[in-house]
């Protein structure tokens, strides 16, 4: 056979390899944004046709929806109190992980294992932990003559537990800060130590602004995973107490799937698309100022 | 040699793109049968299904014309279900529906009207149906009243009068709350009626009213007020009775110290437990709780009587009851309703009616006092059920005289009202913000929705 296609045949190849991942793609998840977006311009319930009503789903949104501002505070609140808090404890515990302790490869798989637990188990268990009367925590305050504190049954107290469940499974950002840490060079530290500064000179002015990628990665992801949170709300909460726990995913699944609202879910997940586009762009944007990259 | 792995390459493709595209199943074909399915829903395992596969095996064995099988779905996200069923086209044939949303079906035309399922004179109570529009697009499975559950042992100590089983000797409201008072007792003994009285170490208390989302409203309904107006055309809840009424059911706790918190009440076991271990004295729920649960604690000592609730200023307690449809999309409506018809006929039920799970839905059953024997008295069915004198009264007879419909026997788009009515509705419940100051909040987003599915 003559080779007359020669380096283009590779690349043939190449692309027919990609074809399955391609269709992939374009089926499962660019159809379905055009999808969403038609959606959104229609009033659905899933049982009859869909009926054009044009832009009448995002009006409602915005003037009349009981449910989408509260929704919008809370998960602001979860997300941001789950992931400064989370980061700051991952950062912690992969400093202290850094050390030379004893059995230190044991701990780092303790403190890594609640990542690969599946949510929805965990979550359970959770449930029972925060629960009132006969759960380990108040068992434990109980010991310090605390009152009972109704954990997932009171505004103030539902979100900050998720917010301790959350960063408790947080330990795959363990490992990345502990993997960052571990590419500081010693000679950084070296040079603080005969400069005369200690321990905390070489923290604040070596490993934090080599980490800052590091962070600044933690951080974004955490927060788009964060903004997105589902499982606790729909195990444990179903939005109660008072809407405290309704975030957005949540809000829109019981929209869409319970309530056979599907237009105005289709337009709540569009929003919602578009306010975390937003925020990641910001985030960027503003990144310059505090991250540092070796070699700048 | 390129020429072939580029085939090779294409070949596997083709292939891949084949096993991810492989379609259903084909169901097989009982030959010459007519095929129906029916859709039902299991709490936590599909074992639960078995007894209805027996059921559903019994009719397929019965006759040889029409045959059933059975879809088995978990209750979370069965109504998930039913509307992807649904967009795609593949709804079952009949199926269990959800009270909440059988009418939000119906006004989307998919509920076959039911009118002449069964012959005038041998049809089910009259409170059962679920009506669209007028017509029947089905029938609860059974019929659930709310009642008043007691503690005989607590009543005896206290030397108190058990509470009526009749509701035209039904207990005040303030008469309620005065035998609670008396009830209740903190770690000392002491009642919310002497000095002293420890709120936070309540070991007793003297009655829990129910205020799950559903159950609740009943008592609007009992101050002459209501939630939705029984023919579907005014929100009452809005009304100075029902706000009113809500007031005082929160004042059981927020004020009068008898009943539990919300959240105390939800950290409770069953109700046969709750009682049996004299967390409370008195509580509500549905008729169902007899077979459910009060069965399992009277052979370890309860002691229970059952009785009317306590009224504002009528005697009322709601009714309700999952029911079965049929779809219209069906081809084989005639036998689905057959289907339906024998699947809901008493006779496959009446394990669970002998044992307090459901009561009949078949107005025969209620006719005279010896049909009434036949599933509601004690001696005859051998199971542990009250006297049949007291339910008579209390139950039987509340039922057909003083049962008003859930909105939701009616209503379109019941889920939705309520998810605007139950939003902050905690704060009511715990005392941190009045009735008349929330509802005069949500009011307005109440009537709405309302408006925009009365249309």
């Amino acid at each position: 056979m003559k080779k007359r296609l020669g380096v283009h045949d590779n690349t043939l190849i190449a692309y027919l390899f990609l074809t399955p991942a391609l269709l992939g793609l374009l089926l499962y998840t660019v159809y379905p944004i055009f999808g969403v977006i038609g959606i959104s311009l229609t009033r659905w319930t899933g049982l009859q046709p869909p009926v054009f009503v044009g832009l009448e789903n995002y009006a409602k949104i915005f003037t009349e929806d009981n449910f989408f501002i509260s929704a919008v505070k809370a998960t602001l609140y979860f997300a941001f109190g789950s992931v400064v808090s989370g980061t700051l404890y991952a950062f912690l515990i992969a400093i202290l992980l850094n050390q030379r302790i004893f059995a230190r490869g044991v701990f780092r798989s303790v403190f890594f294992l609640p990542y690969i637990i599946p949510g929805i188990g965990a979550s359970i268990v959770w449930a029972w932990m925060y629960e009132a009367n006969f759960g380990v925590f108040n068992y434990f305050l109980g010991f310090l003559g605390v009152d009972k504190i109704r954990w997932l049954g009171e505004d103030l107290t539902a979100t900050p537990s998720l917010i301790i469940m959350t960063i408790w499974g947080m330990g795959n950002v363990i490992v990345i800060f502990l993997a960052g840490l571990q590419s500081v060079p010693k000679a950084y530290l070296e040079a603080v130590e005969i400069d005369g500064g200690n321990a905390w000179h070489k923290f604040r002015h070596v490993t934090v602004p080599l980490m800052s990628p590091i962070i600044f990665y933690n951080f974004l992801m955490g927060i788009v995973t964060n903004l997105q949170v589902f499982v606790p709300a729909y195990t444990l909460t179903r939005g109660a107490p008072n809407n405290s726990t309704l975030y957005m995913v949540y809000l829109i699944y019981r929209e869409g799937f319970q309530r056979n609202n599907f237009g105005h879910a289709a337009a709540l997940s569009l929003i919602f698309f578009l306010f975390i586009g937003l925020l990641t762009w910001v985030v960027f944007a503003t990144s310059r100022k505090f991250l540092f990259y070796e070699g700048d | 040699m390129k020429l072939l792995r580029t085939a090779l390459v294409l070949a596997l493709i083709l292939v891949t793109a084949t096993v991810f595209a492989a379609g259903q199943a084909e169901s097989a074909k009982t030959a010459g049968k007519t095929e129906i399915t029916y859709m039902c829903w299991y709490n936590t395992t599909q074992s639960e299904n078995a007894n209805t596969q027996k059921i559903i095996d019994n009719f397929n064995n019965s006759q040889d014309r029409i045959h059933v099988t059975m879809i088995a779905v978990p209750r979370d996200g069965y109504e998930t279900k039913v509307n992807t069923l649904a967009a795609g086209k593949q709804l079952p044939d009949c199926m269990q529906l959800s009270e909440s949303n059988a009418i939000q079906f119906a006004a989307a035309g998919l509920l076959a009207d039911l009118s002449d399922m069964y012959p005038a004179d041998n049809a089910p109570l009259d409170s059962l149906a679920f009506r669209y529009q007028g017509k029947p697009v089905g029938y609860s499975s059974g019929n659930e009243v709310l009642l008043l559950y007691y503690n005989k042992k607590l009543f005896n100590e206290a030397k108190i009068p058990y509470p009526p089983a009749s509701a035209d000797k039904a207990w005040t409201w303030e008469e309620y709350i005065e035998v609670a008072k008396k009830l209740t007792k903190d770690k000392n003994g002491k009642t919310p009626n002497d000095a002293g009285f420890d709120v936070k170490n309540i070991v007793t208390y003297g009655t829990d009213f129910n205020r799950l989302y559903w159950m609740w409203p009943v008592v609007t309904y009992s101050n002459g007020g209501g939630f939705i107006s029984p023919d579907g055309k005014e929100l009452w809840i809005g009304k100075p009775e029902s706000i009113e009424a809500m007031q005082k059911l929160a004042d059981l706790y927020v004020v009068h110290k008898v009943a539990p918190s919300v959240g105390d009440r939800t950290a409770m076991p069953s109700l046969d437990l709750t009682l049996l271990t004299g967390k409370v004295a008195m509580a509500t729920s549905g008729q169902w709780e007899i077979g459910v649960s009060l069965a399992n604690s009277v052979k370890d000592g309860l002691d229970y009587g059952v009785a009317v609730l306590p009224k504002m200023k009528k005697a009322v307690t709601y009714n309700t009851g999952a029911p079965y449809g049929v779809f219209n999309t069906t081809k084989e409506k005639a036998a689905a309703m057959e289907f339906i018809k024998w699947y809901a006929d008493e006779q496959n039920q009446w394990d669970i009616i002998l044992n307090g799970t459901l009561m009949p839905i078949m107005s025969k059953w209620y006719s005279s006092e010896a049909e009434m024997r036949k599933w509601a008295d004690p001696q005859v069915t051998k199971t542990p059920r009250p006297a049949f004198d007291e339910y008579k009264t209390a139950v039987i007879d509340y039922a057909m005289r003083n049962a008003v419909q859930v909105p939701w026997y009616y209503f379109n788009g019941y889920d939705g009202l309520n998810d605007i009515l139950e939003s902050g509705i905690e704060n009511v419940w715990n005392g941190k913000r009045t009735a008349a100051s929330y509802i005069t909040e949500i009011l307005p987003q109440l009537q709405k929705y309302f408006d925009e599915h009365t249309r």
